[in-house]
């Protein structure tokens, strides 16, 4: 297995946010221990967006060079990013109802969350609709550049331009968790990394798993 | 059982999961890095 | 490259008064769908959904008209011009090209629009500026992804779903910047930073365009 020690990691860091994350003692807010919800649903979204940056990293690569193989990791990291972000979603949902009485509210970080998925929603529409795979590769690094764009204007101006939203962080602050306790970044940190080297492991299986795939496709045909 | 102690079931729990999920995980890893050996092999 | 882009302008608008294609089905889209509203509002509309229906109005139809921008010419002649000059020549001339065409839409949706549903508008400046800038940020962004729809099989579906999640951060900031205009006739503070904002966003897409386009262009 290569590469074991960031897998390790992930799992140590997971591991260590399980056990602190609902033993430690959290400030006294109105919505009492659920608040501990944030060392996991803020994760899925940060993997997301690691996993989205590698993916605009894949796509810059391959539009610079022409390698293939570079296609392969911006086309299933957006895979791995949209499975991130849509539990990323349903997770914000469930905490949503218990916390403000509705699944969605109009706010405009949720709106600009939904639309950033769709954005990849949509690379993956235009993938399927092209069947040659070298221009197929070449249309959809083009679109994932500007999608990356998008979601960073989505996640991280906009919010901060608005000023009256319910989710944590309008205003001034960072949109994700606005001012954080002390004693939670000692888990939330932690946390946020342990989700990251996740996802970035599970992209790595993926992209092994899909270069074998091509390889026994190709070896077939012959 | 005290109220207070009933949160560590749910870590126990979670644990549990986390750790189930991290062996399936390695296992998945060590497969493919299996077939990878047998393709750079022949 | 001014000159390229000059020549391929001019080729472009010179074939559009030939055969006013593009126009004419966009006037004919814009009027019948005011005509709608106007008949499913029967008359008694508030300034807010004037403002909503002005933008979505407007939406639909530049997406119909930049879907159209890149079908102009069969796949032969397209060859033969562009292999005459660079590509950035011909993402700029595009953008130009469809800056105007989307401009005259603007114009002509707005112009229906007070002729069924009246005038609501406070402030013209600031209401003029989001047109301006709107249709420059929907012209950057939709000829961009007009290149990239044409490389595939050019519906207007992919259009739409390639475009709309795009176009989303311009959409709602002008909704807000044409709202307040509706209101009032002063620069609020807000107005000038979403109008900082739409202006910054126009740069980067057309920046990004500029650098991307010759990568789609490689045939």
């Amino acid at each position: 297995m290569k590469n074991y020690w960031y897998k390790i990691l992930s799992i140590v860091l997971l591991l260590y946010a399980i056990l602190a994350g609902f033993t430690i003692q959290i400030p006294d807010t109105n919505i009492g221990d659920t608040l501990r919800n944030v060392f996991f649903h803020v994760g899925m979204w940060f993997a997301m967006l690691a996993v989205m940056t590698a993916s605009f990293t894949s796509s810059i690569k391959f539009l610079s060079s022409g390698k293939m193989e570079h296609d392969l990791k911006a086309n299933e990291a957006v895979n791995v990013g949209v499975y991130f972000g849509i539990l990323g979603i349903i997770t914000g949902m469930l905490w949503a109802t218990f916390t403000w009485g509705e699944p969605w509210a109009n706010d405009p970080h949720l709106n600009g969350a939904a639309v950033s998925l769709l954005v990849y929603f949509a690379y993956l529409v235009l993938r399927s609709a092209v069947p040659d795979d070298e221009k197929r590769a070449r249309i959809s690094a083009v679109y994932n550049i500007f999608a990356f764009v998008i979601l960073l204007v989505f996640v991280g101006v906009l919010p901060r331009l608005s000023v009256d939203t319910l989710h944590p962080g309008s205003g001034d602050g960072n949109p994700a968790f606005g001012d954080m306790d002390a004693t939670m970044r000692y888990v939330f940190y932690p946390a946020l990394i342990g989700w990251i080297m996740l996802s970035l492991w599970v992209l790595n299986l993926k992209v092994r798993y899909k270069r074998i795939e091509n390889f026994i496709e190709e070896k077939e045909l012959d | 059982m005290e109220d207070q102690y009933k949160i560590y079931v749910v870590v126990a729990v979670l644990s549990v999961i986390l750790i189930g999920l991290a062996i399936y995980m390695f296992s998945l890893d060590r497969k493919i890095s299996k077939i990878e050996k047998r393709i750079k092999d022949n | 490259m001014w000159n390229e882009i000059k020549a391929l302008l001019y080729k472009d608008i010179q074939m559009e008064l030939r055969q006013k294609y593009a126009i004419n089905s966009i006037v004919l889209y814009v009027f019948s769908t005011v005509f709608i509203t106007y008949l499913s509002f029967q008359g008694d509309i508030d300034s807010h959904s004037w403002n909503v229906m002005f933008w979505i109005i407007l939406l639909f139809a530049s997406v119909n008209a930049a879907s159209k921008s890149f079908v102009q010419e069969r796949p032969a002649r397209h060859f033969y011009y562009y292999s005459l000059s660079a590509p950035q020549s011909v993402i700029l001339s595009k953008i130009i090209y469809n800056s105007i065409m989307m401009f005259l839409v603007v114009l002509i949706t707005f112009v229906v629009f007070q002729l069924f549903l009246g005038n609501m508008i406070e402030g013209s400046l600031l209401f003029f500026a989001s047109l301006v800038l709107g249709s420059l940020g929907f012209a950057s962004t939709l000829t961009m992804v007009a290149a990239i729809a044409s490389r595939s099989d050019n519906n207007f579906a992919l259009m739409a779903i390639l475009s709309f999640p795009l176009m989303l951060p311009f959409l709602l900031a002008l909704m807000k910047l044409s709202g307040i205009a509706l209101e009032t006739s002063d620069f609020t503070m807000e107005a000038y930073k979403l109008l900082g904002m739409v202006f910054g966003l126009n740069l980067i897409v057309i920046m990004l365009s500029y650098i991307l386009f010759p990568y789609l262009w490689k045939e």
